[in-house]
């Protein structure tokens, strides 16, 4: 078991300060009470503070790319050559079971039709394209979890403020997070996003980048999706100097 | 629970002065804390917070206790 130098600090002032504690009984000393109390207390923070586990986003991110990966492959497999859209799963509403979806999807045409038709065709029994769970969808449950509010109550306003306290203060996702709404297109800026080097590795994935989008890109819109109960389209998505900037449309 | 700090010769206004300087330190700290990002400084804030509330509420019930026992000693 290996242990941060915060916490090693922790436990040797815990130790000093419960001898400590001892020694002013000893003497009979009211200064060295104090200092005792001090140091155990500080001690029992750091270890209280620095204790959890964490991981390096470069694990994190050799973990993640091979399911992107495999991802991918399976749209190269399949063919597929129209843009994906994020299909919005209403609770409560009647959906067909062969879906298999109990949240959000995201259908991928065979190839480029208008909006209409890749929603119709989206809820086919053997639709001509395929439909695959988002790689966000996990991201998207957890903030959701966070901040115990549901997305599908929210409106995009007050989905704006939320989702600037999770992603920077809560969960620390980016540094910093703007959210503009323009009529149907949604622009979202991240400063030094979390998976940057994930989302560096999915530009080179032809099928992933830009309309299914990293694991990030697709957590945002997996949640425009809950918010607006409507399909969604990642139209763009750039990366500059540690800021991404992505553009969503609501369909 | 007093008698345990007295042995130590610690009366009620001592652990006061202990528990106020030490809440005052955590609530400054957790607030000014709160602005950094704990990416690569890494330790949990939340903790924090909720040592730094546990203190400063610890203050105030001694606070609380104080000025019952005033009021008790001013019954007839």
């Amino acid at each position: 078991m290996k242990f941060s130098t915060p916490k090693i600090i922790g436990f040797v002032l815990f130790s000093i300060g419960i001898l400590s504690i001892f020694l002013s009984d000893y003497y009979q000393s009211l200064p060295l009470t104090f200092i005792a109390l001090t140091i155990t207390f500080w001690g029992f923070i750091l270890i209280f503070i620095f204790s959890g586990k964490h991981i390096s986003t470069e694990v994190i991110d050799c973990i993640k790319a091979s399911n992107i990966l495999t991802l991918n492959q399976k749209i190269a497999d399949s063919k597929v050559q129209g843009k994906a859209i994020y299909i919005p799963f209403l609770k409560g509403s009647y959906m067909p079971f062969h879906i298999g979806a109990e949240n959000e999807f995201i259908y991928v045409p065979r190839r480029d039709e208008t909006d209409e038709i890749v929603i119709e065709q989206a809820f086919m029994r053997d639709p001509p394209g395929i439909r695959i769970m988002p790689p966000g969808l996990g991201l998207a449950d957890l903030m959701e979890r966070k901040c115990k509010l549901n997305f599908r109550e929210m409106d995009l306003d007050s989905l704006k403020e939320v989702l600037h306290s999770i992603m920077t203060d809560d969960l620390e996702l980016a540094i910093n997070i703007e959210v503009s709404l323009e009529g149907n297109l949604v622009h979202v800026k991240m400063e030094d996003p979390i998976d940057a080097g994930l989302c560096k590795e999915c530009r080179d994935m032809q099928k992933i980048c830009p309309h299914v989008g990293c694991p990030l890109c697709s957590a945002i819109a997996c949640i425009l999706t809950r918010a607006a109960n409507k399909p969604v389209t990642i139209e763009r998505c750039e990366a500059k100097a540690g800021r991404i900037e992505i553009l969503y449309r609501l369909v | 629970m007093l008698e345990y700090f007295q042995q130590f010769l610690m009366n009620f206004w001592n652990v006061m002065l202990w528990f106020a300087v030490n809440a005052v330190i955590l609530l400054i700290a957790s607030e000014l804390l709160k602005s950094i990002s704990t990416r690569r400084f890494k330790f949990n804030k939340k903790r924090l917070d909720r040592v730094a509330v546990v203190m400063g509420l610890g203050f105030m019930v001694m606070v609380a206790w104080y000025g019952y026992q005033i009021w008790m000693s001013l019954q007839p």
